[in-house]
């Protein structure tokens, strides 16, 4: 009896613990955000959003989605319980991406045509500061302290380092050629910024503000002519990091104990996102040009599924 | 022994004439490339610049013959010359290009400031206050002052009256148009000039009076114009192989790349920070 109980609740556990989770993948085509079910790998949803949504966040209590809608000028708020949109962010002109303060009470947005770095308080519903930086602002992300936050400049190729209190740019680092996602270590200790052009990750380390690594993954792959590093992810021990490389089709995996990259998974074409489920047993790239959603095994290192979902995915979240 | 060996050696030589005849094309391959036939330091029509020098050995990588295109630098010239079929490659643009498919960079210079090494100026920053008593020349490309990165700070910092500018184009009727704004600090007619870091070491080399050299800080000038650029080859945006060719002949090449900048007196900063 007691036999058939653990079996039974062990089974229960592992059916619980399979996959209960949700993919989210703005689609930049069909201003939609399709709803993937992380167990049966099928889409059970697509939500209506504004026009051109790109940068996806999930709040920290999990129960609200943004969706930046570029060509719409304004960050859709989407309630997760129900899948409507419910209302919408200032967000000022074409917003590509944006990063939630850790305690969920801010965004940072990077306007693009305007050179500018918003601040913006998610309960006021308004901007709370700007910061001009270099041309083509693009990725923005928030330390996990929430003291620092950074954006890259495409056309400048710089990182801006910004007080999110103050608004004042307090570090401009140059990296290399068309920078595009900035992402803190979980520790904050350092700043990985990826260059679309130049096919490098920069790593800097965010109290001297300088450079600490370069992983130069276009001369990884020498015969692939075009290598666009975009997406960040890594696991919360910090021990894995993973590295979306655009139309080189691929998702590099690189150890931050010593820079090296350790493998390249094959995945859909032009993956610029990627996200890592929250067990961490999985990775799912955003696929644009081939339409898809990879999805990778992190214990036994290979793909696994490929969602179609049409259209052009853009970035991915996952949820509960 | 010694028979056999020698048989061996001759069938090892025979054999590597035969496979050598067999991999030798028809007719070389050709690399064209666009250059402007009068711009030293860079490139000019007797292969004599930097860039001519780095194209060759890129192409010699490749197992390519160099067919230059010979061409000045103007307006259109990337839309023309590149895009438009006249070419293949275009060595010496800036990384971040967007109208081309920019390689991997080989090197990263910066704007820096020059003066006669004979006077006590010591300048490296562009909010040092004597830059409003001195005269100062820019490079530019337009005759406003908004174009060049330095220009464009200076008129920021309100430094209008005091600057003088040279165009980029130059005096072409000479045969080094873009040389006058050194010849300038050389002369004295201006106390210093902020110019593109190849230009002036290469220029600073070749002066009668010693010059020195510094780059402008900040790097990035707030909120975000940069004075340092890495320099890459450009080729059409449909190109993509060609461009993994020369990324991996650029990887080849690159201590030849070193020497030759070196020997040009290229100022270089670090391609990884």
């Amino acid at each position: 009896m007691r036999r058939l109980l653990c079996a039974l609740l062990v089974s229960l556990f592992s059916a619980a613990a399979a996959r209960a989770e949700t993919i989210y993948v703005s689609d930049e085509e069909a201003d939609v955000v399709h709803v993937i079910d992380g167990e049966s790998l099928q889409v059970v949803a697509r939500i209506a959003v504004g026009a051109r949504p790109r940068g996806l966040g999930i709040s920290p209590d999990q129960r609200t989605l943004y969706v930046a809608c570029g060509d719409a000028n304004r960050i859709d708020i989407v309630d997760l319980a129900t899948r409507r949109v419910t209302g919408s962010l200032p967000s000022g002109p074409d917003p590509e991406t944006f990063a939630l303060s850790p305690d969920g009470s801010r965004i940072v947005v990077a306007n693009e045509d305007d050179a500018l770095v918003s601040i913006i308080g998610i309960r006021q519903r308004h901007v709370l500061h700007q910061t001009p930086v270099g041309a083509e602002p693009e990725g923005t992300a928030f330390s996990p302290d929430g003291r620092i936050t950074a954006a890259t400049s495409e056309t400048a190729n710089t990182v801006h380092l910004i007080d999110p209190q103050s608004g004042q740019n307090t570090a401009t680092i140059i990296v290399g050629a068309r920078p595009r996602v900035v992402r803190f270590s979980p520790d904050g200790a350092r700043l990985w910024a990826s260059t679309e052009v130049r096919g490098a990750v920069y790593v800097i380390d965010a109290a001297d503000r300088r450079i600490v690594d370069t992983i130069d993954i276009a001369a990884a792959l020498p015969e692939e002519p075009i290598v666009q590093p975009v997406g960040i992810a890594f696991t919360r021990d910090y021990r894995r990091a993973f590295i979306g490389l655009g139309r080189a089709s691929r998702v590099a995996e690189v150890d931050p104990a010593n820079m090296r990259i350790i493998r390249f998974f094959d995945v859909g074409n032009r993956a610029w996102n990627i996200a890592l489920s929250p067990d961490e047993q999985r990775l799912y790239s955003a696929n644009g040009l081939s339409g898809d959603i990879s999805v990778i095994d992190l214990a036994r290192n290979a793909i696994v599924a490929s969602v179609s979902t049409g259209g052009k995915p853009w970035d991915v979240v996952v949820g509960p | 022994m010694g028979r056999r060996c020698r048989t061996l050696e001759a069938l090892v030589v025979l054999a590597a004439w035969c496979l050598g005849a067999a991999a030798a094309p028809a007719t070389a391959r050709v690399l064209r490339v666009c250059a402007d036939p009068n711009n030293l330091p860079y490139s000019n029509a007797a292969r004599a610049g930097f860039e001519n020098r780095i194209i060759e050995l890129v192409a010699s990588e490749m197992g390519a013959d160099v067919e230059y295109v010979w061409r000045a630098q103007r307006r259109g010239y990337v839309r023309e010359a590149l895009n438009g079929g006249q070419c293949d490659v275009l060595p010496g643009v800036a990384s971040n290009l967007e109208t081309v498919l920019t390689t991997r960079p080989y090197y990263r210079s910066s704007y820096v400031f020059v003066w006669r090494a004979d006077r006590p100026l010591a300048l490296s920053s562009l909010d040092d206050r004597r830059l409003g008593d001195l005269i100062i020349g820019v490079q530019m490309v337009g005759d406003d002052f908004s174009n060049t990165p330095p220009a464009h700070a200076l008129a920021r910092r309100g430094r209008i009256a005091n600057v003088r500018g040279y165009m980029i184009y130059g005096d072409y009727s000479t045969d080094t148009p873009q040389a006058p704004i050194l010849r300038a600090v050389e002369g004295g007619a201006i106390d210093v000039a902020i110019v593109w870091g190849p230009l002036a070491g290469y220029f600073s080399q070749h002066a009668m009076t010693p010059l020195a050299l510094a780059p402008v800080e900040p790097a990035v000038d707030p909120p975000g114009l940069p004075m340092t650029f890495e320099i890459s080859m450009g080729v059409r945006r449909s190109d993509a192989a060609l461009r993994g060719e020369i990324n991996r002949a650029l990887i080849a090449a690159t201590p030849e790349i070193q020497r030759v900048l070196n020997q040009y007196g290229v100022p270089q900063l670090s391609l990884t920070d």
